[in-house]
């Protein structure tokens, strides 16, 4: 199966050089190849297990305004920040224009 | 005599005799650090001041108390992706450089509770993805046993630590057997409880239907007295689960263990290497001296672990790991547009093998091949699990090696896939919720130690510990 590494790379947000890219290509080969045992099993009428425990043990907490973070120290972890704000390179910059 | 050598049952007693005090563990515990981490790189962070701060505050205490809360005055390191507040959450990448913790993990809040020292942070394989410790942006941690190999990973400094009495205790992380192999291969102990025992809040997700957080230390009373502050229902984790945990007394007793143990029969067909098969078949000798019944079971669909434990830990950790995007925290390379932005952090803030995974994870989830692969290993996840509770039907535990090879050398392996073979005997118990635990079978060729587990029915840890102690007993792990 011919896989298109340069796709998964786009939806991965990762770019790799001419050489990185080969290995990977060669790394999913591997692992396809691997993986390929699976499709012998017959999983008729199986459900998924999403989660090791079936039922759903889920709770929520109330519906409670606690004490969270604080604003300063949120901003301390940022890489770059404009007075109350996280700054960022923009979103539109680089976007083509249909 | 190293002090981080004795129990934490021994300490206490010296404690209580007032024969040392905690200043005098925690000195100890930072003079191993020093002499030995040169070599072994076991820590990512050291918190020296901090440490011998609490060691005072708690020595006042000591002064009017007559017993000790489980873990007062004991040196405990703390796997780099578990939050401390106050101190760098790095999980031994460089995409989260510069990133400080805000709050505590659940599990640093109980262990603070219960009077422990929090020494340091240890090193890991990068995200946890590894199982030789050699993937860290910070470099290999090394076999205290013998440097020129793998301590196992991903917990790899947690386990290095202990067993090179830098600590008396750690935390570690187990999302496919990153606690049992590296305590298996550093001859110590390591449990990774029932998944939902124990609270992940303030655990980086990795793999969020398989990451469980336990303990590693020298011995299973030590191990337990970790456990039961660490277990429990905590709100901030909504996977974890409201069950009553067991008492301290209740995990040790060992009168009785008249347990049949399962031997899967994939051991037949399965690649064990001589060494370890003999040392494996030393402690099957050893339970069936003592009168436990042995018997085979079938488990047909474990040989299909590794692989389906790669679809389903690739699948999630490329969802997981898409927030490390440079905006709010850690490592960002700047750019013109926020597109290129994230692209030029994450392929230089993520280490070879987190790419890899990262890649294969966004394929198996990607449309077109979902059903095929991800929703498959769903399936046969649960034929995995479906072979355990039938064999369970049958027998108390099931028995197997931690890895089918002892520790590799550093930098001796080059391809990846091989390395993901490592967790063939320890997926299992992850991709089932299992509670599993590693023990110390003693040592093979070149100093190295190896080690065997044992699986239990879930939230049934009492087991493993009963069993456990029952082996240390008639067995001994000569580690101190």
């Amino acid at each position: 199966m011919e896989i298109d590494v340069k796709k998964i790379m786009k939806l991965a947000k990762l770019k790799f050089n001419e050489n990185e890219e080969l290995q990977i290509k060669k790394h999913f080969q591997k692992m396809l190849k691997l993986v390929e045992k699976l499709k012998s099993i017959d999983v008729t009428g199986v459900d998924p297990l999403y989660y090791p425990h079936d039922r759903t043990y889920l709770r929520r907490r109330k519906d409670k305004q606690g004490k969270g973070l604080e604003r300063y120290e949120v901003l301390e972890n940022a890489p770059d920040t404009f007075t109350d704000y996280i700054k960022a390179p923009s979103p539109l910059k680089g976007i083509k224009k249909k | 005599m190293e002090l981080s050598s004795l129990s934490i049952g021994e300490l206490h007693e010296k404690l209580l005799r007032r024969e040392i005090r905690v200043k005098d563990i925690v000195e100890d515990s930072l003079k191993s650090i020093e002499k030995k981490e040169d070599q072994i790189n076991a820590f990512i962070e050291v918190f020296r001041d901090e440490a011998l701060e609490r060691a005072r505050e708690l020595d006042i205490i000591l002064e009017e108390k007559k017993n000790l809360p489980l873990l007062f005055g004991i040196p405990i390191a703390i796997k780099d992706n578990i939050n401390v507040k106050g101190h760098s959450t790095t999980c031994a990448s460089r995409i989260l450089l510069g990133y400080k913790s805000l709050y505590h993990a659940t599990v640093v809040e109980r262990l603070l509770n219960e009077g422990a020292v929090i020494i340091g942070k240890t090193n890991m394989d990068e995200f946890a993805m590894g199982a030789t410790g050699e993937y860290s942006y910070f470099g290999p941690t090394r076999n205290p046993h013998n440097p020129e190999f793998s301590p196992g990973g991903s917990s790899s400094g947690s386990a290095a630590a202990v067993a090179a009495f830098e600590a008396v205790a750690s935390l570690g992380s187990d999302t496919g057997g990153s606690i049992r192999l590296p305590a298996a291969y550093c001859g110590v102990v390591g449990l990774k409880p029932t998944y939902g025992r124990v609270s992940r809040y303030g655990l980086v997700a990795f793999a969020s239907s398989l990451d469980q957080i336990g303990p590693i230390a020298k011995s299973v009373e030590d191990t337990a007295r970790l456990f039961v502050t660490i277990a429990g229902y905590d709100p901030m984790d909504s996977t974890s689960m409201n069950l009553e945990v067991p008492t301290i007394e209740e995990l040790l007793s060992s009168e009785d263990v008249k347990f049949t143990l399962g031997i899967p029969d994939v051991l037949d067909e399965a690649n064990i290497e001589e060494s370890v098969g003999k040392k494996f078949d030393e402690v099957l000798r050893f339970f069936e001296r003592e009168g436990l019944k042995l018997k085979r079971i079938s488990l047909p669909h474990i040989k299909y672990s590794v692989e389906v434990y790669h679809l389903i830990v690739t699948s999630e950790a490329s969802s997981n790991l898409a927030r490390y995007d440079g905006v709010r925290y850690g490592f960002r390379e700047d750019a013109d547009t926020l597109e290129n932005m994230y692209i030029k952090t994450r392929s230089q803030g993520f280490g070879p093998e987190v790419k890899r995974r990262i890649m294969l994870g966004t394929f198996a989830l990607s449309h077109g091949y979902y059903d095929a692969y991800y929703l498959r290993a769903l399936k046969v996840r649960r034929l995995i699990k479906n072979d355990f509770l039938e064999a369970f039907k049958d027998v108390d535990l099931v028995i197997l090696p931690v890895a089918p090879s002892p520790p590799p050398r550093i930098g001796e392996t080059t391809d990846p896939v091989s390395l993901y073979f490592l967790d063939i005997f320890t997926s299992p118990a992850n991709l089932t919720g299992f509670p599993a635990i590693s023990l110390p079978s003693g040592r093979m060729e070149f100093n190295l130690p190896t080690g065997f587990q044992l699986i239990a029915p879930s939230f049934r840890e009492d087991l493993l510990f009963k069993i456990a102690s029952f082996y240390e007993k008639g067995h001994g792990f000569g580690l101190h």
